[in-house]
């Protein structure tokens, strides 16, 4: 029992975190939801074909990026010639509503 | 060399196969045999037998809209050297039989199951045709993967029982588990028939995640289908995207960077070292151990951390690609990955000294869920488990792919295929893996991560073999415009499966979990 102890919470210490108490910062690079920079966006759509989930979705003037057929596979964010879309560190996604999954944003038409 | 291995092969064979031979060609590393489909069982028997070579997929494809014809494949490789024999035959189209070569190799069983469930082609002579991978209730006579079943069609579904093995007798009692099981993990359906404490048969029924993996490859374009292979079996992404990429770069004869080859080695090894963490740790935990089980999660997670910190994908996603790796390592990474390492292996022998220092642990370990030799063999086991069987086979070694030639790494294996010898092997290949890494780091050349390749012309064939963590794994593509035409993928799992029936044998029930970690079979990677 003592050398469990000794071996265990002595040694190795606390080794979870307390999130959600203390917020969770991932590291750069992390896969997190994809966003887009309206000012850059010129809509040229490369990121509509190169989606494999058909997550992304243009309408006039409008771009729509539905969080529940995303896979955050970031081929959105790598193939876009503008770098109007990067993948943030955003990852507490949850909606009570299905809708509460799509997000809008304004783009050139 | 191969114009001689494949006169030394025809050579060897008896005039009655040998006039068998349609047509032959060589492919780099690769003989080719378009062979008459009365000897094409014995034929392949034959390199198999007597030139010790090893299964490594069978397949068909459904070319009727080309040669009006189903063509059968059997890739087999030969032992000792870096060379494959493809034997191909023709099925009509009307009458759907082929001989089966099960008879002639075991191993070819649920090879031929799988080739009627997705083709409706029967093997002739097999002595168990039922569905393996369809669903219970998937209609008969719609074959999912022939050409003219559309992708998106919705099928009638039309329960229909199943044909269990009967083992009968007084006091043999039935023990269903599954195909829900305790705990989020995949569904299986396993039937334990026990005689007293004793399992004295298993059978298992696989295929309720089937999702038509091949399927959907065949309508993805090439770069989404990296996307694609890395979601086939959740813990083995990055083996399952490297053998993609290079059947793709190997299609249009695209050489990757240096660079990426490095790259891809590292990744590979991270993933390896992972896995097999929680397997280890999975196995002290089925042994009640469960500090010890804590200690191998522990370091788990520090490896999927640092995962996350290289590539922003604690499963390794989003690393491969056709020409290369999107992320290289940087300096910092370098430093930290080894850091971490160094951590990890000093903390990892701490685990190991612990399990094996602990007697109650080591007497559940040792002479549990033995498989023989004999049997791996004759089950055509890969990986880890065929490596603690006896089985001297890894395919970085004796395939060599990404860097591996440039590395020198052990291949442990030991004779005694127990639970325990998993185990041991699971152990030593961490450690070696570490070493790998180190290597790779500090032999990587500077440059480009990727390179652009052409999209492969339509027609060609390629294929690569990658050691995933739970063993061999396959992708093989004939290529389309622009997409495969045909995508064979065959996870480790579905060789390795079957060593559950043998292994389990005279156990007890308790134990079954034990040995089923140790094996670390993959539910989502044997249904695709
Ligand atoms: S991350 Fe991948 S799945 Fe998600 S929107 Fe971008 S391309 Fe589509």
């Amino acid at each position: 029992m003592l050398e469990t102890i000794r071996k265990g919470v002595l040694k190795k210490g606390v080794v979870t975190d307390r999130y959600p108490y203390v917020p969770y910062m991932p590291y750069d690079g992390h896969l997190g939801m994809p966003m887009v920079d309206e000012a850059k966006c010129t809509s040229d759509k490369v990121c509509e074909q190169v989606c494999p989930t058909t997550a992304i979705r243009f309408a006039p003037g409008q771009l729509s990026i539905d969080l529940g057929l995303c896979i955050f596979c970031g081929e959105c964010a790598r193939r876009c010639p503008h770098q109007a879309i990067i993948m943030s560190k955003e990852f507490e996604l949850a909606s009570k509503r299905r809708e509460g999954l799509v997000r809008f944003y304004v783009v050139q038409q | 060399m191969n114009e001689r291995l494949m006169g030394e092969i025809i050579a060897s064979m008896e005039e009655e196969l040998a006039n068998g031979i349609k047509k032959t060609g060589i492919k780099g590393n690769h003989v080719w045999m378009t062979v008459e489909q009365s000897v094409f069982p014995k034929i392949a028997g034959h390199i198999h037998n007597s030139w010790g070579a090893t299964l490594v997929s069978m397949h068909a494809v459904d070319n009727r809209f080309i040669s009006s014809d189903y063509k059968l494949c059997i890739i087999l490789a030969l032992k000792g050297e870096d060379d494959f024999v493809t034997l191909v035959t023709s099925v009509d189209s009307k009458d759907t039989v082929f001989p089966s070569v099960t008879p002639e190799i075991f191993s070819a069983d649920w090879y031929e199951r799988e080739i009627n469930d997705m083709f409706g082609l029967q093997a002739k002579g097999h002595p168990d045709l039922k569905p393996l991978v369809l669903y219970d209730d998937w209609p008969e006579g719609t074959y999912p993967l022939r050409k003219d079943f559309a992708a998106d069609s919705r099928v009638l579904r039309i329960p229909r029982p199943y044909n269990y093995r009967n083992v009968e007798g007084e006091g043999v009692f039935v023990i269903p588990v599954g195909p829900v099981h305790a705990g989020v993990i995949e569904p299986g359906h396993f039937r334990f028939s026990v005689a007293g404490e004793p399992i004295i048969d298993l059978e298992l029924r696989l295929g309720y995640v089937h999702k038509g993996i091949e399927k959907i490859s065949e309508r993805m374009p090439y770069s989404k289908g990296v996307l694609l292979a890395e979601r086939i079996s959740g813990d083995n992404s990055f083996a399952h995207s490297l053998a993609y990429c290079q059947a793709v770069e190997a299609l249009c004869n695209a050489k990757v960077p240096e660079r990426s080859r490095f790259v891809r080695c590292i990744f590979s090894e991270l993933e390896r070292i992972y896995n097999h963490l929680g397997d280890v740790g999975g196995i002290a935990l089925d042994t009640a151990f469960s500090i010890g089980a804590q200690h191998a999660y522990i370091l788990r997670e520090r490896v999927m951390d640092i995962n996350d910190l290289l590539t922003g994908s604690r499963f390794l996603r989003g690393v491969n690609c056709l020409g290369g790796v999107w992320k290289g390592i940087d300096e910092r990474g370098r430093s930290k990955l080894i850091e971490r390492l160094v951590m990890v292996k000093l903390d990892f022998q701490e685990f190991y000294d612990e399990v094996i220092g602990t007697p109650s642990v080591m007497d559940r370990l040792e002479t549990t869920g033995v498989l023989s030799y004999e049997a791996a063999k004759d089950l055509n086991i890969v990986g880890p488990g065929a490596r603690a069987s006896g089985i001297d086979r890894d395919v970085r070694r004796d395939h060599p792919y990404a860097a591996y030639r440039d590395l020198s790494f052990k291949v442990p294996i030991l004779t005694q295929g127990d639970v325990n010898a998993r185990f041991q092997v699971k152990s030593e290949e961490i450690f070696e893996s570490i070493s790998i890494i180190e290597q790779a780091l500090s032999n990587m050349p500077e440059g480009e991560p990727r390179i652009d390749i052409p999209t492969p012309e339509p027609g060609r064939t390629a294929m690569s073999l990658v050691e995933s963590p739970r063993g061999e794994l396959l992708h093989w593509i004939v290529s389309g415009e622009g997409k495969p035409f045909r995508h064979k993928i065959r996870d480790a799992s579905f060789h390795n499966w079957r060593a559950m029936e043998v292994a389990v044998l005279g156990n007890i029930v308790p134990d079954f979990p034990l040995v089923n970690k140790s094996f670390s079979l993959s539910y989502s990677g044997n249904d695709l």
